[in-house]
């Protein structure tokens, strides 16, 4: 199985390289024949590539410890779910799975735009091909995952518990569906400046992979702050990593894209600035993934670990080089067809949006990025935190919320003040009126108050749109209020989708506005019997016992929470003492309601059975999931195909 | 093309030139510098430098009070943790022949062990003792550049020579 997923991978270079190669040469010599054998290079290589994988999935649930990465990430007695997704707790595994998520993407390109986009398609599988072959360069180079260790253990080191939890079984998957899905994008983009075909049909093509892609990178990301939260036990969900701004960083660009795109499906514009934006998105995914697997920032001396920083900046390089050549030697055909004719118009705010958005994003990359800079310019490493990404970024996700609210309600083309005013009215009060009602209730910052403020504007604007558009379809169908809201949404997917994400975003910034601004935090040591007061609650300490379950010794404490004199919940916050890993982990125990939560860490105790805790209260953090599943279900929507073509529409994907 | 049906169309084409185009040059250069304020002064405000415990060691008398990050590994055996409230620990961090004596109050991360990498945040004190805020160990995700032979010998795993492949 070792030769066998290492011969795979090889012959997977190979065979990804003469698919670049024919599909090159097949359209430049108009050979149809050789562009037809090289998209079943892209299926072959694909099959391939799946070898290497089920050849690496197989020694894990094996236990071939004679391989390093499996005595790396597993170990015998490691859950079996916890064996298979071991494949992406380590380096190696993450670029196999990345390499074989491009394949099985470049193979769905190839195979449900077969007989369409003929002048397309040879550069796509070329791109696609191209970068594949990056990848599974990259591990037999640089990091292999079928490397040998010189003897074999009996048993391997396990996995890192920490990454043992189900939130974190599925966050490198999706973020990878997320990340690699953007190649397609990029791959048609570099194909119609190749090819000179600059109509909107390469848009077309790429409309489901922008969406589907997106919607996987934002569960990532929502995903990964869920992890940080139940797992990492420090109270929060972000920490302005540069792991977590790695993923965050593509998804701010993406966002910019799918809103400036349908300026140009609507208006021709904005041609040049969208180009940028996918070539802008692809780059940062290939960077994000380095980002996540190197370690270059948070270490100190980093580029010297391995040959692989080299080898990243100079792919990154040349797509970037590749990507930019393309759109200077094609500026004179990418010129807008329309222009923009007012200021107050949709089409401006999207500007603005796409502005706010990519700044956004160049600034966190300039915060994140910073310790490498200054180290290179004058040799000495600074860092900036969470200070400085919370002071830059509360004030442009604040006008962004803002954006959020009045892209929807502003006519296209050139909006009128009369009708501003009527479209703007009740959601413009609502804001207003809860940011009253804030200000009246709580003592706190004006960020606070224009974050609540906005919003209720933007759910009111959200409201106010289906409400409009829903009576309106209710009297000329006949149809009931719930039915017409059905009707309306499935008319104008993408439309009613994106208002559906706009909700899902604005319960994200409930939350994290609660969360931050209203968290409270207190630390006790206590012996049995003795209790600690937070907000409304009480908590008394009850016992603490320890056993051992599968193999993991637990330290386990139980603590009753009051409200009043009435016990209202339990929370058992335990450590577990994992085989063959020296400290113990944090088990956190969160009891949870849409109000807040009660976040509780065993930090220590004695063999008195005196225990210190650390307790949270978390206001509506819970706000912060439900938005990342509306989020979900708004994309979904979105992504639903149109029944009249729906055989085509299918075949899109 | 077809858009130019539109009497709004004709009318913008007619509009003194490029009086929209400017407009919304000001805005975009207003929100750029905007952005740009908001980046300088949070990096002037936030910014912490980053050494290396020998690094520190060398300029001990000019760093005092300034808000330091500082890396190096925890020095077997010298973690202590405070009996009365397991909140306070004390332990010693090593790089380039240096040492460093740090005091936290909170909760360490699980990964802070024996030997494990540990970057500190807070000031260093007028005693010598580096007063952290923050503390790090090395992150689970990028444990594998240093596997080798002797991290298995270290990890108790037993070991058998290989006799074939």
């Amino acid at each position: 199985m070792i030769a066998l997923g290492h011969i795979s991978l090889i012959a997977a270079l190979a065979v990804a390289g003469y698919a670049v190669l024919a599909s090159l040469i097949g359209v430049w010599r108009q050979q149809p024949a050789l562009v037809g054998s090289a998209r079943n290079a892209v299926y072959a290589t694909s099959a391939l590539v799946v070898t290497a994988t089920f050849s690496l999935l197989w020694l894990l649930a094996n236990d071939r410890f004679e391989v390093r990465f499996v005595a790396d990430n597993s170990r015998i007695d490691q859950p079996f779910v916890y064996k298979m997704s071991a494949l992406w707790s380590g380096m190696a595994g993450s670029l196999l799975l990345w390499t074989v998520v491009l394949c099985l993407y470049s193979s769905l390109a190839a195979w449900s735009n077969r007989g369409r986009h003929h002048a397309l398609m040879p550069y796509v599988y070329a791109v696609c091909m191209f970068t594949t072959m990056f990848f599974v360069a990259v591990q037999l180079f640089a990091a292999d995952p079928f490397e040998m260790l010189p003897f074999a253990p009996q048993d391997g080191l396990g996995m890192n518990p920490l990454l043992q939890n189900p939130a974190m079984a599925i966050h490198p998957p999706n973020l990878y569906l997320g990340f690699v899905g953007f190649t397609i994008p990029f791959a048609f983009a570099i194909a119609a400046l190749a090819s000179g075909r600059l109509d909107t049909s390469w848009l077309h093509a790429i409309r489901r992979w922008t969406i589907i892609s997106w919607f996987f990178l934002s569960i990532g990301v929502t995903l990964g702050a869920q992890w940080a939260y139940v797992e990492l036990g420090w109270g929060g969900y972000w920490g302005w990593d540069p792991v977590e701004n790695a993923s965050f960083m593509p998804w701010l660009l993406a966002t910019a894209y799918l809103h400036s795109v349908m300026i140009e499906e609507k208006k021709q514009m904005l041609r040049v600035w969208n180009m940028l934006l996918i070539i802008a998105t692809f780059t940062f995914c290939i960077f994000g993934t380095f980002l996540t697997r190197s370690g270059i920032v948070s270490s100190v001396h980093a580029f010297t670990v391995s040959n692989l920083g080299p080898m990243f900046a100079g792919f990154l390089a040349l797509m970037l080089a590749l990507g930019l050549g393309l759109v200077a030697w094609r500026l004179p055909q990418l010129k807008s067809a329309g222009q923009i004719e007012s200021l107050l118009s949709r089409e401006s705010s999207f500007l603005f949006n796409n502005l706010i958005l990519v700044v956004a994003c160049f600034a966190i990359l300039w915060g994140t990025m910073f310790p490498v800079l200054s180290e290179a310019i004058n040799g000495v490493k600074i860092t900036v935190g969470p200070p400085f990404f919370n002071r830059v970024t509360v004030p442009i996700f604040l006008a962004l919320l803002a954006l959020t609210g009045v892209g929807p309600l502003i006519a296209w083309r050139r909006a009128s003040w009369p009708s501003l005013r009527r479209a703007f009215r009740w959601p413009g009060l609502t804001g207003l009126a809860t940011g009253v009602l804030v200000a009246v209730m709580a003592t706190t910052s004006p960020f606070t108050l224009i974050s609540m403020g906005l919003s209720a504007f933007v759910v009111a604007t959200v409201i106010q749109e289906f409400w409009r558009g829903a009576r309106a379809r209710a009297e000329s169908h006949g149809e009931n209020l719930a039915q017409a809201v059905v009707g309306l949404t499935m008319r104008n997917k993408r439309r009613y989708g994106g208002y559906v994400i706009h909700v899902g975003i604005v319960f994200m910034a409930v939350g994290i506005t609660g969360s931050s601004v209203f968290q409270r935090e207190v630390e006790a040591t206590l012996r049995p019997g003795e209790t600690v007061d937070i907000g409304d609650y009480r908590l008394q300490y009850e016992e603490m016992h320890d056993f051992t379950t599968q193999g993991v010794g637990v330290v386990s404490t139980s603590v009753i929470a009051f409200r009043g004199d009435q016990p209202v919940f339990r929370l058992v916050p335990q450590r577990h003492f994992h085989p063959g890993q020296e400290n113990p982990t944090t088990e956190v125990a969160i009891w949870s309601s849409l109000q807040h939560d009660l976040y509780l860490v065993l930090a220590g105790w004695d063999p008195s059975q005196t225990a210190t805790f650390k307790v949270y209260l978390n206001p509506l953090v819970k706000w912060i999931w439900i938005g990342g599943a509306v989020l979900a279900l708004g994309t979904a929507i979105c992504m639903i195909p149109d029944r009249r073509r729906s055989v085509t529409g299918m075949a899109n994907y | 093309m077809l858009r130019s049906n539109y009497p709004e169309t004709r009318q913008a084409e007619r509009s003194p030139m490029g009086l929209q185009r400017r407009q919304f040059v000001i805005v975009a250069v207003l929100i750029s510098v905007a952005m740009a304020y908001l980046v300088f002064t949070g990096m002037r405000d936030t910014m912490v430098f980053y050494y290396t415990v020998s690094e520190v060691m060398m300029q001990q008398d000019d760093l005092a009070g300034t808000p330091l990050r500082v890396a190096g590994k925890v020095v077997p055996g010298t973690i202590e943790i405070s009996n009365l409230n397991h909140l306070d620990r004390t332990f010693i961090i090593h790089e380039g022949g240096a040492t460093l004596p740090v005091v936290y109050h909170g909760i360490a991360p699980d990964t802070l062990v024996d030997n494990a990498e540990a970057v500190v945040e807070g000031k260093l004190g007028a005693d010598g003792v580096f007063e952290a805020t923050h503390v790090l160990a090395k992150c689970p995700s990028k444990y594998e550049s240093e596997t080798d032979y002797r991290k298995y010998r270290e990890a108790g795993v037993e070991v058998r020579a290989q006799t074939s492949t």
